[in-house]
Order: structure tokens, then sequence, then C-alpha cells
């Protein structure tokens, strides 16, 4: 199981049939949802196994970045 | 005139291999010109010289091409075709397993806390809610950090009552200058000055800038994908905003608690007026923000990144600001990105803080504009941790420099002030330095640019518009004397 997003890269919004296709998919779950993407939790091999009925979308694992931040962090006490 | 060693790169339509989208007229005819083998001549942007390239193959007259020339011929592309991407060759190797290598175990951490004091330079008041970093080797990054109480006080597990520091960094929240101060000895009840802020000062950002005014940036619309901004600000007047964030609230778009979100949108926007305020390089946008660091979450994910960049674009933003980056390109960024653009939005990006590292993503994206960030001498105080940011090369002014921790490369295509910059926090006005402050002083110029520009916002929403948007914005940029992998075709003005 992993968090996963599927983003539509065809024009206009994301196709309803797919979406409900994913949405009545047993052991996938949609987190969140917007016009063109999809935020799923679910086995990769099922997420792969269902694209293969539609085009146009991207399967990509959900991940996160850091807030920018330049101050330097102290790693280890002080020797001594 | 050529300049710089010559280096292989791919020449791509801003979208796919081929250029079919019927928005790119332009670029097709670009491609189609140059299909065979030959040269491919463009003026420079930086004077009356012709660059260069060399065209080696190509996949398909309207697609793909495999090109020749310096960085300084690669830039000149940039600025005549804004509408294609250039990035470079890539040559993969095999993955080799990484050597294992032993860990420093840190020793226990010493029982006795050695107390110091910050308090104002001015009136000697405590200074609240202060990082204080103390680095008794800096190298192995051993010390001790803590906050500041009510009183100003942080106990910090030195191990003794007395201790030689080769660094002592202080952070404040608002209100301050940061402070750094090199070999120094603190003993149980040190006091330690901090230098007010007087929002009057010319910081980086206003020397680069100069004056604004509150109707600069009118008729733009500028969307801040970050950690929200302060909607109770009184020098930021929002006119609305999305939370992105998975699982939270869509309507809470204020800042997180993190303030970077709030900062950014000052250097953009900020209307206020002295003696407590100061105003942004653009105050006359209509402001967007859209969050997507969850609350009191340093942590962004992919999802609600390319969510909120969707959402801007439906908004009607014309800029979007993105002050943030790392990591392996991400498709689903890359794809709102690309998106955005060919609807009409151009996506400003900060570079990164890694230290002259290469340009992170999605700054290195090709259709993200990327910033790197430049400083002055004597834009900030005496001992403040800005003077740590100073770095040769200098510029043609040699009290100007690219920022020591902004990242370079030849995807940067502009530069702007990020070192030392006074800019709005919740409950004031704060200092912060990044890659994260120079990207909005972009934005800022590109839409004071764009708001002289009515034509270019009149034109159907299309890429056309976002590449006379990027192509506007590069032509206004001065050279400042540096390699072009360090500011790219300049400061905008």
């Amino acid at each position: 199981m992993g968090r996963f997003i599927l983003r539509y890269t065809g024009s206009g919004s994301a196709p309803t049939s797919f979406v409900e296709q994913v949405r009545g998919h047993e052991g996938v779950s949609i987190l969140d949802e917007s016009p063109r993407m999809l935020l799923v939790e679910g086995p990769e091999a099922e997420l792969q196994r269902l694209l293969e009925t539609a085009s146009g979308w991207l399967l990509v694992p959900e991940r996160s970045i850091s807030l920018p931040d330049l101050r330097p962090r102290v790693k280890r006490p002080p020797a001594g | 005139m050529a300049t710089g060693r010559l280096e292989q790169y791919v020449l791509m339509p801003a979208r796919g291999t081929r250029a079919t989208d019927p928005n790119s007229t332009v670029a097709r005819a670009f491609l189609q010109a140059h299909a065979e083998a030959g040269a491919m001549r463009m003026a420079s942007p930086r004077g009356q010289a012709t660059e260069t390239l060399r065209v080696i193959d190509s996949i398909h007259e309207d697609g793909i091409k495999l090109i020749e020339g310096t960085p300084a011929a690669v830039l000149a592309l940039r600025a005549e075709q804004p509408g294609l991407r250039v990035v470079p060759l890539v040559l993969y190797r095999p993955a080799l397993a990484p050597r294992p290598t032993v860990a420093v175990k840190p020793k226990a951490a010493a029982g006795t806390k050695l107390v110091v004091r910050v308090v104002s330079k001015t009136g000697g008041s405590p200074v609240a809610g202060a990082l204080v970093v103390a680095f008794t080797d800096f190298a192995a990054r051993a010390g001790a950090q803590g906050t500041t109480s009510k009183n100003g006080e942080v106990g910090l597990a030195l191990g003794g009552s007395s201790k030689k520091l080769e660094r002592l960094y202080i952070y404040p929240e608002r209100g301050f200058w940061s402070f750094l101060k090199h070999n120094v000895t603190v003993t149980n009840g040190t006091t330690l000055k901090l230098q007010p802020i007087d929002v009057t000062f010319v910081d980086g950002l206003r020397f680069f800038t100069g004056a604004s005014t509150l109707h600069d940036g009118e008729g733009v619309t500028v969307g801040v994908v970050d950690t929200g901004i302060d909607t109770s600000h009184p020098d930021l007047h929002l006119s609305g905003g999305f939370n992105a964030v998975p699982g939270e609230n869509p309507g809470n778009f204020g800042d997180n608690g993190e303030h970077h979100g709030t900062h950014v949108a000052g250097i953009i926007a900020a209307r206020g007026s002295a003696p407590n305020g100061r105003l942004g390089i653009a105050p006359g946008v209509a402001l967007r923000s859209y969050r997507v660091f969850g609350q009191n979450d340093p942590q962004a994910s992919n999802f609600a990144i390319a969510k909120a960049i969707d959402r801007a674009v439906t908004d009607g933003c014309h800029l979007i600001n993105m002050s943030l980056g790392g990591g392996e390109p991400d498709p689903a960024t890359q794809a709102a990105i690309a998106d955005a653009r060919s609807a009409d939005t151009l996506v400003i990006v900060a570079a990164g803080n890694d230290n002259r590292a290469p340009v992170s993503f999605p700054a290195s994206d090709e259709r993200s504009v990327a910033i790197s960030a430049l400083g002055r001498k004597g834009t900030f105080p005496a001992g403040t941790t800005e003077s740590g940011d100073v770095a040769p090369p200098f510029g043609k002014d040699k009290k100007n420099f690219i920022a020591a921790f902004s990242n370079v490369g030849l995807e940067i295509d502009l530069t702007g002030p990020g070192v030392g910059i006074i800019s709005t926090v919740p409950g004031g006005y704060g200092v912060m330095s990044g890659t994260s402050m120079a990207c909005p002083a972009v934005t800022g110029f590109a839409a004071r640019t764009l708001s002289r520009l009515p034509d270019i916002r009149k034109l159907a929403p299309s890429q056309q518009r976002s590449d006379a948007m990027a192509q506007a914005l590069f032509l206004s940029a001065r050279d400042l004397g540096f390699q072009a992998a360090l500011e790219g075709h300049g400061l905008p003005a």
C-alpha cells in the first residue's frame, strides 16, 4: 500500500468514467481530488492495472519537500 | 560572440516531443526553420553580437533537436524562443552501490545548562522567541540550541558555565536583525544584543528595486504557493486563496505558523508605510494565497503543490510565485507547470539554497523561470548572519555578489535581491535571506512589467501570453556582470 497521484495529462477536465472506476475499485481509496488529479491509497500494482484501461493518466508516488531554511542546526552535543 | 565551452543540449517544444499544439506556432516555425543539421544564429540579449548554435540531429522537423553551443548562446536562444525548452544532454551511467560509512556517535548531552539573555540593543527589552544556535565545533555541527523565553533567556546544554564557541547565531522571529559572532566565549548570564529593524533602512530589496507606488502591479493577479499568508496583517491585502493540503479546510489559506509565505507575500505586495511598515515591489497586484504546507508542518507534498498550481491557473493568476523546491524532478509538478505555462500563467521558482549546487527542482524545469539570489555589501548591518552570505565573484559593481547559499546553473533565468530582506511576518516585520526572497522580488518586477503592458494582458489565455510575459521580463533585465550561470539574463527592472 502506498499513496499515489493520478494526474490527467489530456485536454480539459479528467474523464469522470475513469474517476468512477477508481472510486469503485476494491482496495483503492481516493483521499483527495481536484479537476485533473486524484490522491489515492492502494497497491501500486493495482493502480498500474487500472491505468491499462485508461489513456492520458500519469501515476506518480506522493512525496514531500521541506520548507527552505538557511539556519544551521546543531546535530550533536559538544565534545567533552 | 562565442564565450564559454561548447556543450550539447536537447531543444524541445514546451510540451511533448513535437510542436503540434495550435498555440505553439512561433515555436513550430522556429523548429521547422532548423529542421536540418546546421547553424542556428540569434542576436545576443546582452549586446549586438550574434550567438551561434549548431543543430547536430533532429527527430522530426517540428520536433526535438540535438544542438551544440556555448552557455551564452543557449541564453540567447532562450531569450528569443521562450516557448521552447533547452535541457542539457544527460548521459546515464550504471548505478553503483554506495559505500557504507561509519556514522559518528554523539556523546551524552551535558547536564548543566548555561543561560544567556537576548535583548534589544536599544532599550534593553527582552527578545522572546529567538532561536539561539551555539556551535563549539561548526564543522561537526556540535553545540547546543534553544529558543528564548518571554524574558529573553535560553538555557544551552554546553557542558559548563563558560564555553568558547566557534560560532553563535541568533534568529529572532520579528522586529530585529539576526546575529552572528565568531570565536566568542559565553558565560552563564551573558547578555546578547540585537539591532531593531528600521523599516526605512535601505536593505537589498529597496536598493535594487527603488521606490514603489501603491499602483505598481495594478491589473495583475499573483498567486503565492507557499506556507499561507497572514490574513490579519494590516499591510497585506489578500483578494482570496485556497488551501491545497489534503485533509485541511480549503478555506484556511492563512499563515501555517512558519511565517515564510507571509514574508514572501510582503516582498511582492506589502502596502505599509513608515514608520511602521513599507511597500512591496508591486503593491497594486491582486494577491492570492495558495497554501501547500500543512498547519505547523514544514513539509509540502507534490500533490498539494500541483493542486495549488492548477487552482491558481483556474483563478486567473498571471504569475505564480514558488519559493520552494528540492528533490528529484516530479512528473506531477512538471505536468502542472506545463499546463500552467500552456494556459497563460508564468511560474517563477526559487533556485534553492544548497551553496552553489545545481538548480533544484522545480526551478530546474525548463518551463519555470528560475531565480538566483543577489546580495549587496552595505545593505545589512555588520554582525548579522548575512555577512556569511558574501562570496566572490563580485559584479561590475564590486559591492554586488551572488549569495554564497544560492544554487546556480544554466537553468538560471534571472536574479533578484535575496540577502537580508525586510518584509512582513505575522505581528510585524522580520528579516529573511534565501532564493525564497529573491524569487518574489522577481515576481514583483514581473508584475510591475506586466502592469505596464496591457497588450500582453489582453492576449487570449494561451502559451503565447505566458511566452510574451517571459520575454518581456527577460528583456527588461540588466547584466550585473556575473556569468550567465549565476545571474541568467540579470536583474529585471
